[in-house]
């Protein structure tokens, strides 16, 4: 399905507003067929360059290349702008013109190539069908609901079927519930229609789920790009480390004396001692940090702090019932530690067990 | 935007190059010569009408800027009884011809007004004179207080009510809460209220020329007009001079102004979006606060109105005369034996319609080529429109008058309604432009970049999305826009002859020659097409303000 051929490709891109510099060299490359997801806190300037993409917003540097041909570079000058590059761009308010019918909002791009009213016709009811709205055409976007809105904004983005589909924040404006059944949709949407997108949110189970790869941005630079499971399992940096997951964070110094070939060594937080794996080489400073996910974390009353240090007694501060499961908040020398559980716990000190490979040291 | 620049500019330097001649400009024999600002400079009674400008412009500021701020913070503030009624009427004033307003308290409480001889017949005597500087500075003070109220009103709607809140519950009563948060908070737009009246103080025409002209109070622009008067010869360097010497008043003013609307702008943007109007509570302070709003309709919208409407369907008016004996409509069939009276109705809705129309067109031209293309093209276009506002009326008119006579293309144009349409349009073209771009950018940037994604053109995106989106804001642009140029008549002073005549050059036609029945008649019709228009802009439910 994914090809290796590149259809968008994204190189040093530099830009920023007045004194912020809002992306600082930032390449992403998109492959045909490929759904590419641009992650990050608000201000990491995601959505900045996805606009860069699209030509609605001018970079300062970098160059950019859709299929073979170069739309944006600073040292030849080129810049193409947003109606000549030919590619499908969704709103995050959606931005449906309130003065046209669904038909002419999403016959508004084949009108403008040119297309004969019979077969916008066809062209436009094609598209609507498939997105399951098919009896809405002569609506207007105001007596639309929130979901259809969206499908009619993707709708108009897909009609001429651009080689290049930018989504931002497509699902941010659903409620809540039905977010999480339109992440499926547009999933296999994507994937059935073999579009190629590449799509901005804040959201990470929205990021790994629809995506095939992620870019983690982080003010202005891509912090970590990668598959989901990569990025989720084998984080490069604390940053990346932190920003995904429900995590436990905590300062430890490492025990030089105790570091093995296989990047294990012994850390301390206070008066205790666990066995972790070292993930970069910041992690070579004696004053490092831990970040272990909180679902890593078991806690077995059964069993005694054992001799492989793959293990802790701590106090229980709390245990908290959240619906799914309770959530035990234990003391590990002053920071809260978190771990979850299908009982409550009793007041007192318990064992908690962490797999060595997942105490990431940084 | 070369004719932005063409219209703008070349008035002004047209009145900067006749001021430095000793005679005519299109006159073979003129020369440079500074004698024209020597003798200007060194008449005491350009001075006196330059301090009379002065103190009538402090006196506006000093009066009418409190008083708009506190109207202001009743209106929109607090759960005044008749909010909804309050708010548009007192915009009122705004859309008064000032020389009806004008001829309005002549009739009311002038010397034998009906308000003059009814206080008369009880206290014995009138305790005040309409002609004169004490009542000219009073009633143009009031008739100046919607400037600061929208002004003011605008920037307290942004105000957070929790700020208001939060003095209410440490114990501040209403009126406190005013003085302490809410009007402090809304300073930068204070700031610009008042040199906005100090602006229109020293601009103020209509007024003055009826009130301050009986009792021989000049100010500088009457000055102006009265200069061929005075010197018994039409002089242009001498008018040229005092045209000047108003614009550097003016001028300065304009620049603090648009400097204060860039801090205002600034300050409004820290605050969050989306509050919630919670009015203010005042219990029992609400039967003051509505007092104080009635009583300054009373004084500025119901006296001049009552006293021009009753004014035009009597006879005569003196003591002991009982209104059902002298009524009577006569002086709407007296229009009807006068041409040129219907001809100037007719020329003022046609100037309004028509002439409207073709205007917001071309603002719509100008406001798109600015819109959302931040050049330095467009910085320089942005501040020429400005210019006009330093520019009062009778200074713009008398400006283009020179222009037909010196420009040979133009001259067909002389003595027809296309050149005062011109001038209007000209002097107008710094509200119109707001009243544009304000509706413009209402309209959602990803509306535009949607449609440019799709692969429109620059100009198909304007032409297909933005205008149709902006139609309700054009009409709106449109209604203002005529009751501008209804109300209008001191820029086109110089421009209107015979054939050219509209309702206000008519009244002033008229007083010098003491028709006051027809004048009574000409004022109702000028404020019922006036009226319409309102009432179908609030119909419409266009935004009187921006």
């Amino acid at each position: 399905m994914t090809d290796q051929t590149p259809i968008l490709t994204i190189e040093s891109i530099e830009k920023s507003f007045g004194a912020t510099s809002v992306l600082q060299g930032v390449s992403v490359t998109l492959h045909k067929g490929e759904v590419v997801a641009l992650l990050g806190a608000s201000g990491s300037g995601k959505t900045t360059l996805l606009r860069v993409a699209g030509g609605l917003e001018r970079p300062d540097r970098g160059r950019i290349t859709i299929g073979s041909s170069v739309v944006f570079d600073t040292s030849s000058g080129i810049d193409i702008p947003a109606e000549g590059r030919n590619l499908g761009f969704v709103f995050q308010s959606y931005a449906l013109w309130p003065h046209m019918t669904v038909n002419a909002n999403v016959g508004y791009g084949l009108r403008l190539r040119g297309t004969s009213p019979t077969e916008r016709e066809t062209r436009v009811l094609a598209v609507l069908e498939r997105l399951g709205l098919g009896a809405l055409g002569d609506r207007y976007p105001h007596q639309l609901s929130g979901g259809q809105q969206q499908r009619v904004a993707l709708a108009r983005a897909l009609v001429y079927e651009p080689p290049i589909v930018l989504l931002d924040e497509p699902l941010s404006n659903l409620d809540a519930n039905l977010r999480e059944e339109a992440r499926a949709w547009l999933r296999e949407l994507i994937v059935t229609l073999r579009l190629s997108a590449l799509f901005v949110t804040h959201d990470q189970v929205e990021a790994l789920s629809i995506a095939d790869r992620v870019v983690l941005l982080n003010r202005g630079i891509a912090e970590q790009v990668g598959p989901p499971a990569s990025l989720y399992g084998d984080p490069k940096t604390l940053f990346a480390a932190t920003f995904l997951g429900s995590n436990n964070v905590f300062p430890v110094t490492i025990d030089p004396s105790s570091k093995q070939a296989d990047r294990t060594a012994m850390v301390g937080c206070g008066p205790h001692r666990i066995l972790g794996t070292i993930r970069s080489n910041a992690g070579e400073a004696p004053s490092s940090t831990a970040v272990i996910r909180v679902e890593r974390v078991t806690v077995d009353p059964t069993l005694n702090v054992d001799k492989n240090s793959t293990s802790l007694s701590l106090p229980l501060r709390a245990s908290l019932y959240t619906g799914e499961r309770w959530e035990h908040v234990f003391d590990l020398n002053g920071h809260s530690f978190r771990a979850w559980g299908r009982k409550r716990l009793d007041r007192g000190t318990h064992t908690v067990h962490l797999p060595v490979e997942g105490v990431w040291v940084f | 935007m070369l004719i932005v620049a063409l219209l703008v500019l070349s008035p002004l330097l047209l009145i900067a190059y006749q001021s430095s001649l000793n005679g005519p400009f299109f006159a073979e024999s003129s020369r440079v010569d500074p004698g024209a600002w020597e003798y200007v400079l060194g008449a005491r009674q350009f001075w006196r009408a330059f301090g009379t400008s002065a103190v009538v412009a402090t006196g506006m500021v000093l009066i009418g800027v409190p008083l708009g701020a506190v109207l202001a913070f009743i209106v929109v503030r607090t759960d005044i009884p008749g909010r909804q009624v309050l708010e548009p009427a007192v915009l009122i004033p705004i859309f008064l011809s000032p020389i009806v307003t004008a001829f309005g308290y002549v009739v009311a409480i002038g010397p034998v007004g009906f308000i003059s001889l009814g206080v008369r017949s009880v206290v014995g005597s009138v305790p005040w004179n309409v002609y004169g500087l004490p009542s000219l500075i009073v009633i143009a003070a009031l008739t100046h207080v919607p400037h600061t109220y929208l002004y003011v009103s605008t920037a307290l709607r942004s105000v957070n009510p929790e700020l208001e809140e939060a003095a209410r519950t440490l114990g501040a009563p209403p009126w406190r809460v005013a003085l302490d948060i809410s009007l402090p908070l809304v300073r930068p737009a204070l700031l610009f209220s008042a040199s906005l009246t100090f602006l229109l103080g020293f601009e103020l025409f209509g007024l003055p020329l009826v009130l301050g002209d009986p009792a021989g109070l000049l100010v500088l622009t009457t000055y102006l007009f009265k200069l061929t008067t005075l010197l018994g010869v039409p002089s242009y360097q001498m008018m040229a001079v005092v045209a000047l010497s108003i614009v550097v008043v003016t001028l300065p003013l304009v620049m603090i102004q648009r400097h204060l609307l860039g801090q205002a702008s600034r300050f409004q943007t820290i605050r969050g979006r989306g509050l919630a109007l919670r009015p203010l509570k005042l219990g029992r302070w609400r039967w003051v606060a509505l007092t104080i709003v009635v009583a300054w309709l009373l004084l500025t919208v119901a006296v001049p109105l009552g006293g021009i409407l009753l004014r035009s369907v009597v006879k005569g008016w003196g003591e002991g005369v009982s209104l059902s004996r002298v009524l009577t409509l006569d002086h709407f069939r007296g229009l009807a034996d006068y041409p040129n009276l219907i001809r100037g109705i007719v020329n003022t809705i046609a100037l309004g319609v028509i002439g409207g129309a073709v205007t917001v067109a071309c603002y719509l031209v100008v406001g798109l080529t600015q819109h959302r293309w931040a050049s330095r093209g467009v910085a320089v276009l942005d501040f020429m429109v400005l210019i006009p506002r330093a520019i009062p009326g009778l200074v713009g008119g008398l400006a283009f008058l020179w222009l037909i006579l010196f420009i040979p293309v133009l001259r067909p144009l002389r003595n027809s309604m296309i050149a005062v349409w011109l001038a209007y349009s000209t002097v107008w073209l710094a509200y119109g432009l707001r009243l544009i771009s304000t509706a413009l950018l209402q309209v959602g940037p990803e509306l535009e970049e949607a449609a440019q994604s799709a692969g429109a053109s620059p100009m198909r995106v304007r032409w297909e999305i933005t205008i149709p989106l902006v139609r309700l804001g054009l009409i709106g642009s449109w209604l203002l826009i005529f009751m501008m140029f209804v109300r209008e008549y001191s820029t086109g002073v110089y421009l209107f002859g015979a054939g050219t005549e509209v309702i206000g050059s008519l009244i002033v036609s008229l007083w010098g020659a003491g028709g006051l029945d027809l004048i009574a008649a000409l004022s109702v019709v000028s404020v019922a097409i006036v009226s319409v228009a309102l009432a179908t802009a609030l119909r419409l439910g266009v935004r009187l303000h921006d």
